[in-house]
């Protein structure tokens, strides 16, 4: 220990990266159908979301209860935008983009100022409103029976309309989502951010600007949210507000808390294991929204840190264990 | 770290094994995707028993074409998303035939691209207009649309002389489509919306609305939802002393909301199917047989009488497994099938279809209803 | 209908609706002061109140003695969710408590669906389903009811907190958790209180709410969001805040739906709720400068 040991998260983060993607890029040779791929396209995308959720939870440590409304205003945007103007699927998800961090502003500038479960509150208000301008705009968003008929994506004048495709492009954004992810909290905003978890009133009389940090990370966790919902769109080519409510923002929460908090690979494992796990239960008829309940209580009980926070500990045990023996081989 | 990378890897490759591989078609299998759980599971439970009924029932007279009938029914929580893997599954896991749903329109509209992408007859036991119009290949809507509910009421209204008419619907898919199909048809036929009003499909109390409709002086309220709110509706009507005619939409025919809404029903004029008159149908109607049939199986089984949405999904399987005695395990053979039914007899109605209408039920299997003293009777 | 008989009409409405709300939100109150969390379980507790009320009534139990027990069953249920969820836990989060709250509502909405079935079911009203007439306006016997039960429970918590030897203890738990410890409070035995106390308060409003609106095993998500919005609109923590809060919340829905938009009505309500947390982020009646969260 008393060896300063490089820092940890750095370099492995990066190689685990690249084995992960590299599996991921292998699983479509790997799975029998594309019914797989397709849990994996949700999967994926809902990595998006948890990653960018993850950031603002755990890392900023902001209580946020509406990030699904981000999720939708993506996918509304995007979908508006091509079936009612004929827009360009990739500029409308620019478009998106756009107007998602220009929400995302006006939402993180005045409410940051919030704290604790009033931060909660609002952000839970904001994504009802949200859920219910996606109802109410009938002549834009089709309402509450759905905006039907979104065009498919084409890349490089390839169409994007099967599985395979479909899959590679999520996965391919999700790539580059996590290398920014993890670039954002080794850099100083990321440091700055642990320093707001640990104790905000330290942080800022160390000159660190806490509101405009949290006001950044919420502004990334929306984009990333937004470009989740456009990648929704293209793939089922029909939008309902009903997966864009309080309930999907609830689920959300969920996987980055079985995930474990802070820390982005927690976030990778509590997307997926959790929109597979549904799955799996289908075989439990009705029981399976009891088993999925108990399973929820059953992780935060009994690892608090979450999945990746429990495997980050055995690790950590384990490099602890390697380093004593090698210095007691090395003073023997 | 390479093992947390495995580590993720590993579920998904577990995965693989539950699902299992696909068998050979020695059984006709037939998917569904239901709302069985969530918002809409009151839809999907009458579903779900109904297709475990009849299916029990085929395989009892020795199946189809002498090979077992096998129905594969997954629940979508009544979410879009949820309902789309469920479609997926069903199509390269199960490698059925054709699909039956969803329960509600905006999870059966998600579905609607993938089925035709895939080639597999969907059956869509929902009311939304955009599903069969413009037609798809391969979706066939076994559903009164409220293109045609509302014709009916409108049509029944003229008649009695109403002009001002408020509509109160919630602010599901259901509810607003039945209102896009009023302000469709209203001002051509001379009626004056004087009141639009919506609620929630989970709110308390709606004398809000129901009172701004009473000072626009409406004289008739079409209430337009599918939940059990109805009866809150029903009984904040009678609240506030509303002095007009209250017509609700097919999805009030049900025993169970008429106990619910209880003397604050009687009244209520409504579109609806034979089934809840089913006693009062003429004997010499061949539709009675068919009812009674399901009916009584259906309470002897389950213990309660099926709701209307339960009879739309019973329609739409007896009309496939006529279909597949003929097209045996060809879905483009099955397709056409479906295309072609010439006055097909189910509970709800005769269903005729062709290739430029996939929804056969004709505008009469809708009847007029009245509730008097806590019992349906139609209107004379 | 004259303007002030519309006005009197949505206010009568907003109130019944709002009272509801007021005991949701007393129920928040009561298990944040005690661990400072919010238990997302709570909504789920009104739900129970009022299916199990049915249930009884069904097994006919005259319909006083049904609704006794069914308070009794969820109050029940209440301290057997925290002994097996939060009780055996050490240090825990207030974040990881929240999403065990919400592994306890799905877990308790499954078992309510898989026990009742999905079917609405209902309750005859206690005096009838006569209207009253007030001037312009009318209203319900049950919503006599629902007022009343609603001003007897707030006052009975009040007389609780403020002089039972118990609910001071949970005061002081609230106040300080290590100086109650040290003054020889059984802290956990006062958790375990506050939810049993919660739970039977949100039972009540189950139960005296599904005359008029019916119940279902899902009908605890919304009731338990609405009722979480008046908690925080009060000021968390604040016993006067959450009956403030409540009656304020149903009476902006109702005039939102009364006089701008019934579609836009929640909407209505949520934005004018944040917009009062930016001109006063503690909520109306919380402490001035209170970090707690």
């Amino acid at each position: 220990m008393s060896v300063p040991a490089p820092d940890p998260t750095r370099l492995p983060h990066r190689a685990a990266l690249a084995v992960f993607l590299f599996l991921i890029a292998l699983l479509p040779l790997a799975v029998p159908s594309r019914y797989y791929l397709n849990v994996m396209i949700f999967a994926g995308i809902h990595v998006l979301l948890t990653v960018g959720l993850n950031l603002v939870m755990g890392y900023a440590g902001q209580v946020s209860l509406g990030h699904a409304g981000f999720y939708g205003l993506g996918a509304y945007a995007s979908g508006v935008l091509t079936v009612k103007y004929g827009v360009n699927p990739w500029v409308a998800m620019a478009a998106a983009l756009g107007l998602s961090l220009l929400v995302g502003l006006a939402i993180g500038i005045p409410s940051l100022h919030l704290q604790g479960y009033y931060l909660g509150m609002a952000t839970l208000g904001f994504g009802i409103i949200l859920h219910i301008l996606f109802v109410e705009l009938l002549p834009f968003t089709g309402g509450p029976s759905g905006l039907v008929g979104i065009p498919e994506i084409s890349l490089l004048g390839v169409k994007l309309n099967t599985d395979t495709r479909y899959y590679y492009l999520v996965w391919v954004v999700v790539g580059a989502v996590l290398l920014f992810a993890f670039h954002l909290v080794d850099s100083r905003v990321g440091r700055a951010l642990r320093a707001i978890q640990g104790d905000e009133t330290a942080a800022a009389l160390m000159g660190i600007n806490t509101w405009l940090a949290k006001v950044r990370i919420f502004v990334t966790a929306a984009a990333f949210a937004s470009v989740a919902g456009s990648l929704y769109a293209h793939y089922v080519t029909f939008l309902s507000p009903d997966s864009f409510g309080f309930g999907f923002s609830i689920d959300l929460i969920v996987m980055v808390i079985v995930g474990g908090t802070r820390s982005i690979w927690g976030s990778v494992l509590g997307a997926v294991l959790l929109t597979i796990l549904p799955e799996y239960l289908r075989g439990l008829k009705d029981y399976d929204i009891l088993v999925y309940g108990a399973v929820v209580i059953l992780v935060v009980m009994f690892v608090p840190s979450g999945i990746a926070g429990a495997i980050e500990q055995r690790l950590q045990r384990w490099r602890l264990k390697l380093a004593t023996r090698a210095r007691v081989a090395a003073d023997a | 770290m390479k093992r947390l990378a495995a580590l993720l890897v590993l579920p998904l490759l577990a995965l693989l094994g539950v699902a299992g591989s696909a068998l050979a078609q020695e059984t006709y299998k037939v998917g569904a995707v239901l709302s069985i759980t969530g918002p809409a599971s009151y839809f999907g439970e009458d579903e779900r028993n109904t297709l475990m009924l009849l299916q029990d029932q085929i395989n009892a007279r020795g199946g189809i074409n002498g090979k077992k009938l096998e129905v594969v029914i997954y629940d979508d929580a009544t979410d879009p998303t949820k309902s789309v893997t469920a479609l997926k599954r069903l199509h390269e896991e199960d490698k059925v035939l054709a699909v039956i749903g969803a329960s509600i329109s905006g999870n059966a509209l998600a579905l609607i691209p993938f089925s035709e992408k895939a080639g597999v007859p969907q059956l869509v036991p929902a009311a939304s207009g955009k599903i069969s119009n413009p037609v798809k290949k391969w979706v066939f809507q076994f559903c009164n649309t409220d293109v045609q509910s509302i014709a009916r009421i409108l049509g029944f209204l003229q008649a009695k002389g109403v002009k001002k008419i408020a509509m109160l619907n919630d602010s599901t898919g259901y509810g607003v489509s039945g209102k896009e199909e009023l302000d469709r048809q209203a001002p051509g036929k001379g009626f004056e919306v004087v009141a639009a009003e919506t609620f929630g499909p989970n709110d308390t109390d709606m004398t809000p609305q129901l009172t701004r409709i009473k000072a626009a002086g409406a004289r008739a309220v079409i209430v337009w939802n599918a939940t059990p709110a109805s009866a809150i509706v029903a009984k904040n009507f009678k609240q506030i002393g509303l002095d007009a005619l209250q017509i609700q939409s097919t999805a009030f025919v049900s025993p169970r909301l008429l106990s619910l809404a209880g003397a604050a029903a009687d009244g209520i004029i409504l579109t609806g199917y034979k089934l809840p008159i089913v006693d009062q149908v003429p004997a010499s109607d061949p539709q009675r047989k068919i009812i009674v049939e399901y009916r009584d199986a259906y309470l002897k089984r389950f213990g309660k009488e099926p709701n209307p949405f339960g009879a739309l999904v019973h329609d739409a399987f007896t009309a496939l497994v006529k279909v597949l005695e003929t097209a045996g395990v060809d879905r483009e053979k099955i397709r056409q099938g479906l295309e072609s039914l010439k006055g097909f007899m189910g509970a709800n109605g005769t269903y005729t279809t062709s290739a430029t209408d996939h929804n056969g039920y004709a505008v009469e299997s809708l009847q007029m209803l009245v509730v008097e003293t806590g019992k349906f009777k139609p209107v004379h | 209908m004259t303007f002030t008989d519309q006005l009197l009409q949505f206010v009568l409405s907003g109130v019944m609706v709002g009272s509801i709300y007021a005991l949701i939100a007393l129920g928040f109150t009561m298990v944040f002061n005690a661990t400072e969390a919010i238990n997302f379980a709570q909504g789920e507790f009104v739900m129970l109140g009022g299916m199990s009320a049915v249930a009884f009534y069904g097994a006919r139990v005259p319909l006083p003695l049904a609704c006794l027990l069914a308070v009794l069953l969820v109050t029940a249920v209440g301290l057997l969710f925290e002994r097996f969820t939060l009780a055996p836990l050490k240090r825990v989060s207030v974040m990881n408590l929240i999403i065990i709250t919400i592994g306890g509502s799905i877990f308790l909405k499954g078992s309510a669906m898989l026990t009742w079935g999905k079917d609405a079911a209902s309750l005859p009203s206690f005096s009838g389903d006569t209207p009253i007439r007030v001037l312009g306006a009318t209203l319900l016997p049950q919503a006599i009811w629902i007022l009343g039960t609603s001003l007897v429970v707030v006052a009975a918590v009040r007389l609780f907190f403020d002089h039972a030897a118990v609910g001071k203890a949970m005061r002081a738990v609230a106040a300080n958790r290590f100086a109650a410890t040290l003054m020889g409070i059984d802290v956990k035995l006062m958790v375990a209180c506050s939810f049993a106390l919660s739970a039977a308060v949100g039972a009540v409003a189950g139960i005296i709410i599904t005359p008029v609106a019916l119940t279902a095993f899902d009908r605890g998500t919304i009731l338990g969001l609405k009722g979480f919005s008046a908690a925080i609109l009060g000021g968390i923590g604040s016993g006067p805040g959450a009956v403030l809060g409540g009656l304020l919340l149903g009476v902006l829905e109702a005039m939102g739906a009364g006089f701008v938009s019934s579609g836009y009505k929640d909407a209505i309500a949520f934005l004018l709720l944040i917009l009062m947390l930016l001109v006063r982020p503690q909520g109306l009646c919380g402490a001035r400068g209170s970090r707690k969260a």
